[in-house]
């Protein structure tokens, strides 16, 4: 058990924030207009980005060794486009993964594990499959906090299990989820944000995208700046990844303006920021593909997975 | 035959009766015909008045408007029971209590006449609530006695603002006497001071002193020539001069408007991020 | 004061936006002249002048500079319709006017937006979000006021003053054209409006709008001129009522000019507004609050919030982050729809600016000065401003700079921020940050200013009464207040 500012009462105080402002301010981000070369600068960069992810029960190999080779090459047609970050599946998919990317791959293995998405399991089981999931070969695991705990004010408890699953990781990235949909208030959302980054977390995730609302973008400024107190104060890099409900290129492009206009130009990169997505890669290609040859293009001309 | 007492009428000011601090005095007639004198307020005279309405003004705008009203409601019953009565007519005497039971019940309603909740759009509570002004000078008109003096104080009081009234020294017994009731109304000192003399002269003094807020002149109170340098004057600091209809009608919602500032303010009352919903 | 990380974010640059301006064609007139009793007409030879583009300085079109005359022309227009259809007119019928006019400027938005951008040197993302939509706004409130006059004041019938004479600055040349024209028509009046001598072109569109939506002639005037003109306007002898916004000393002139006169005046003038930020607010969108304070519109506001008074404790951290911040905001092209800070409106202007940050670092001022990106080459720009190092008795601290220009103070305690905040001869705006509601309550009704926005700033509504005190000047635009001015309320 550690004993850190989280073990105390009271608890961490920091800034409240205004949701109305922080509302007003992502309005802003929204309304910034991406154009030309910017633009395909930047479907391209959110293209590298994608954490390309199934989370179905019912998930096969063959729907996850498609997701790979998807991963890999979103486009045939466009042999110029960067491959996705990586591929985000279910532990036991991983195998299945590692074997379809190889052994070293530049599209890396996200896992979720910790009882996704609930987290509601004895901690020994959680650390356990985080362990399982790593000798599978995953490069990066996607916890989740317990949100009980959280909401109940057992801080610390929370803490031991970030800091615990850390451990467990190995070489393995952390990403904690910190389900915002359930934690419901921008404040809780800061709190969690400062207590994972301080509990060990790599990254920082807004939803499982099994919770709505999901990832949004006051929901992502209020993280990026707990992510942006940390490095002022250690110099320590965190990484940032929303996931859930960013479908269209154009939201993207707006979550990645967010990120440079908080944390700058060093956040730009896939090593730091992901997005946990879905449908998003085929909106990018789209769109990348009309800036190629003017036309938009029927989605049936791009594969589904 | 009795040798009379002459009396030497002094102001009001900070809630003592007072001399001019230039120890000037105006002969003038009583109503009942005998010699009297009247305090000659000097140019000094109004601005230590006014300072003392400045210090005063925070105390009575800080009491409750409940409070307030019930000292205007005190000022009535102090001129209803006073001894001797007035030196005006019974018609002014009854509509000058009648007019302060008026205005005492207005302290702790005109708020909710000017003030407005305004409905704009985002997450704001947006109230314009109004404020008194500070100090104002005010110059009723001598043909309206008692209710005119009456009227005056009171569109200042009503609105939290603290003042001086300026009257000429004709008017200096009844104003003497409408000063003992303020006195004994529970007023706090300085809310209202009453200055004796030469209006008009007094108004330019008054046009020179920029910590005033606002002018109050009863209509055909002072020449147009007063008033208009009094506005001319005025414009350097922005001042308002706020011409009031005569006494016979008492000051409505339209006049206190002119008497008050309204602020308007915006509170954020951010929702927060919405409720999640739940659906493994 | 300095922001105590060693680390530093790469932000001024972080994302590299190509150039994206907006398209929408509109039409300038080579030269504009007046709108007097429902024509346009050219206005006299004598006395036009350039209307330049500030963000390039090209020329955009000559001007009509009205003499007395053309003012009587006006006025007399104005009076007629007044005492004949305008007069005659049920509140319900003025009331579809405005709407009409509402819903014209609506539908021509876009290209209102452009025209205002190019002609005040304002970004498009201001005048296109901000400026037309809420002039739009201000015409439908007032237009559904019209027919409800008399429950304005209870007990009271609610008349119309008469013939009103309206002169507009041009920091928001076509919200400001509104703000006077909404409630003065819909109380009934008749008026002859003067746009600011370097931003005429959205008065002309609006005078357009106008006559497509067939208001009896002579009802809506509008004369261009300057300062001359202006003073035809209010000392005019058939004016019932005056209504500026403008600088402090052209109110007072105005003052001096009609204090002879029963004309009714309202007065919106200068501003110095205290943003007061406690340490326990909500730092990251107190930062945003006083960004908005200050640099919307380039500061050309006169309830910007142009003296920052930061708690001593928090003043290092928070004024790193608002650098920060500034670093990501871009200037430039006002019709590019990513700049944040547009050019300054005039050479004039940009002198003033200039002249006041000369000042601050003669009276001791530490400048910082950052943004995104360089300005252009052409056309007037300063970059957004911060002043530490000053103190109460500094010119910068004490008077209006109408630029993005930010004086920082500190102070220790609720009862210092307040002292230091109503430390000022003018009234009319103040914002307050704090995580304390019972604090921000007891703030917002000390502070002697006309607007507070708490937990906010610069937020504007046609429900919501505007205006200032002292020095900031008298009477309420917005809401139902707005209403008073313009109208006799009589038993």
């Amino acid at each position: 058990m550690s004993d850190t500012r989280w073990h105390h009462y009271p608890p961490p105080d920091l800034t409240p924030v205004d949701a109305a402002t922080a509302a007003a301010r992502c309005a802003r981000v929204q309304k910034r207009s991406i154009k030309r070369e910017t633009k395909v600068r930047l479907l391209k960069l959110a293209l590298s980005m994608v954490d390309l992810t199934t989370l179905e029960g019912m998930d096969t190999p063959g729907k996850v060794e498609s997701l790979c080779r998807k991963a890999m090459r979103p486009h045939p047609e466009m042999p110029e486009l960067p491959s996705t970050a990586a591929v985000c599946v279910y532990p036991n998919m991983v195998p299945v993964a590692r074997k379809t990317l190889g052994p070293d791959s530049a599209v890396k293995i996200a896992a979720v594990a910790t009882a996704f998405p609930s987290g509601l399991s004895p901690l020994p089981l959680k650390l356990d499959e985080v362990r399982r999931t790593v000798d599978f070969g995953a490069d990066e695991i996607d916890m989740v906090i317990d949100r009980g705990a959280f909401l109940a004010g057992d801080f610390g408890r929370v803490y031991d299990e970030i800091a615990a699953t850390k451990e467990a990781c190995g070489a393995a990235r952390l990403k904690v989820i910190l389900e915002t949909g359930e934690l419901q208030t921008l404040e809780n959302v800061a709190r969690a944000s400062r207590l994972a980054i301080d509990a060990g977390g790599d990254f920082i995730k807004t939803s499982t995208g099994k919770v709505s609302p999901a990832a949004t973008l006051p929901v992502t400024l209020i993280m990026l700046e707990a992510i942006r107190e940390h490095f002022l104060e250690t110099g320590v890099m965190v990484g940032m990844k929303p996931a859930g409900g960013i479908r269209t290129a154009k939201l993207a492009l707006h979550y990645l303006v967010l990120v440079g206009e908080t944390l700058g130009s060093d956040w730009l990169d896939p090593q730091w920021f992901r997005f946990g997505a879905s449908s998003l890669a085929n909106d990018l290609i789209r769109q990348l593909l009309r800036r190629d040859d003017g036309f938009y293009q029927s989605s049936r001309r791009i594969s589904v997975d | 035959m009795r040798l009379s007492v002459e009396k030497t009428l002094k102001m009001y000011v900070g809630g003592k009766f007072i001399r001019s601090e230039s120890g000037r005095v105006t002969k003038t007639q009583s109503s009942d015909g005998s010699t009297m004198y009247a305090a000659h307020a000097s140019r000094k005279d109004l601005r230590d008045s006014v300072g003392v309405n400045r210090k005063a003004q925070g105390g009575w705008a800080g009491r409750t408007a409940y409070n307030r009203g019930q000292i205007l409601y005190r000022l009535a019953e102090m001129m209803e029971g006073r001894v001797g009565g007035f030196p005006t007519t019974d018609a002014d005497r009854i509509a000058a209590i009648d007019r302060a039971v008026h205005h005492a019940g207005w302290t702790d309603k005109i708020t909710a006449v000017l003030s407005s909740l305004n409905p704009v759009g985002g997450a704001y509570v947006n109230y314009s609530m109004i404020r008194g002004m500070g100090v104002i000078v005010a110059i009723p008109h001598p043909e309206d006695g008692l209710v005119g003096l009456v009227e005056s104080a009171c569109q200042i009081l009503v609105m939290s603002n603290a003042g001086t009234l300026l009257i000429p020294t004709e008017m200096a017994e009844l104003g003497a006497a409408f000063a003992e009731c303020l006195h004994t109304s529970d007023l706090p000192g300085g809310a209202l001071n009453i200055l004796t003399g030469d209006v008009e002269a007094l108004l330019g003094e008054a046009d020179k002193h920029d910590d005033i807020d606002a002018l109050l002149v009863s209509n055909g109170a002072v020449p147009k020539a007063a008033w208009s340098a009094s506005k001319e004057q005025g414009a350097r600091v922005l001042r308002r001069l706020v011409m009031s209809g005569r006494a016979a009608q008492p000051a409505g919602p339209e006049t206190f408007a002119k008497l008050c500032e309204v602020k308007t303010v915006w509170m954020s009352a951010a929702p927060e991020v919405p409720a999640g919903r739940v659906s493994y | 004061m300095s922001d105590a990380s060693p680390h530093r974010l790469r932000i001024a640059g972080a994302i590299d936006f190509a150039s994206s301006p907006e398209s929408t064609p509109v039409t300038i007139p080579s030269h504009v002249g007046h709108y007097i009793d429902g024509a346009h007409v050219e206005g006299q030879q004598e006395g036009r002048f350039d209307n330049v583009n500030p963000s390039n300085e090209e020329v955009l079109c000559t001007v009509a500079s009205a003499n007395d005359a053309e003012v009587d022309q006006a006025v007399r227009a104005a009076r007629a319709a007044f005492d004949g259809p305008w007069g005659a007119m049920s509140g319900a019928d003025r009331g579809k006017y405005l709407y009409r006019i509402a819903r014209r400027l609506q539908e021509r938005a876009r290209e209102m937006a452009v025209l205002e951008s190019r002609d005040n040197g304002k970004p498009i993302r201001e005048t296109r979000d901000f400026d037309v939509p809420t002039a739009a706004a201000h015409f439908f409130y007032y237009a559904g006021w019209a027919d409800k006059l008399d429950y304005v004041m209870p007990g009271r019938k609610a008349r119309p003053v008469g013939v009103c004479g309206q002169v507009i600055p041009w920091n928001f040349p076509l919200l400001m054209a509104a703000w006077k024209l909404a409630p003065a028509l819909a109380a009934g009046n008749t008026c002859v409006l003067k746009p600011a001598e370097s931003t005429p072109l959205s008065a002309w569109a609006l005078a357009e709008i106008i006559h497509e939506a067939q208001l009896p002639p002579g009802v809506v005037n509008i004369v261009n001129g300057a300062g001359a003109t202006g003073a035809a306007i209010v000392g005019h002898s058939d004016i019932d009522k005056v209504a500026f916004t403008g600088s402090t000393p052209v109110g007072r002139i105005i003052l001096r000019q009609i204090a002879d006169s029963n004309k009714r005046a309202t007065m919106e003038l200068g501003g110095k507004g205290a943003h007061i930020v406690f340490a326990d607010a909500p730092l990251d969108q107190a930062v945003e609050g006083v960004i908005n304070g200050i640099f919307f519109n380039q500061g050309h506001v006169c309830c910007a919030g142009s003296r920052l008074l930061v708690e001593e404790s928090i003043a290092e951290d928070f004024l790193g982050r608002l650098r920060r911040r500034i670093e990501a905001l871009r200037i430039g092209d006002p019709l590019d729809k990513n700049t944040d800070i547009g050019a300054i409106n005039s050479a004039e202007q940009f002198a003033t600016v200039q002249k006041y940050i000369g000042i601050a670092q003669e009276e001791g001022a530490e400048l910082w000065q950052g943004c995104a990106n360089e300005p252009p080459s052409n056309g007037f720009w300063v970059k957004p401003t911060l002043l530490t190092g000053v103190s109460q008795t500094d010119r910068v601290v004490r008077e209006e700079i109408f630029g993005p220009v930010l004086a920082v103070l500190t102070f220790r305690t609720p009862e210092e921020a307040l002292k230091k905040a109503n430390n000022s001869e003018f009234g009319l705006s103040a914002g307050i940050w704090s995580g304390n509601q019972a604090r921000i309550f007891e703030v917002a009704h000390a502070l002697n200013a006309g607007v507070v926005w708490a937990n906010g700033y610069n937020l504007f509504d046609p429900t919501s009464p505007f205006g200032g005190i002292r020095h900031s000047g008298f009477g309420r635009e917005g809401g139902i207040h707005g209403l008073y001015p313009y109208l006799r309320l009589e038993a």
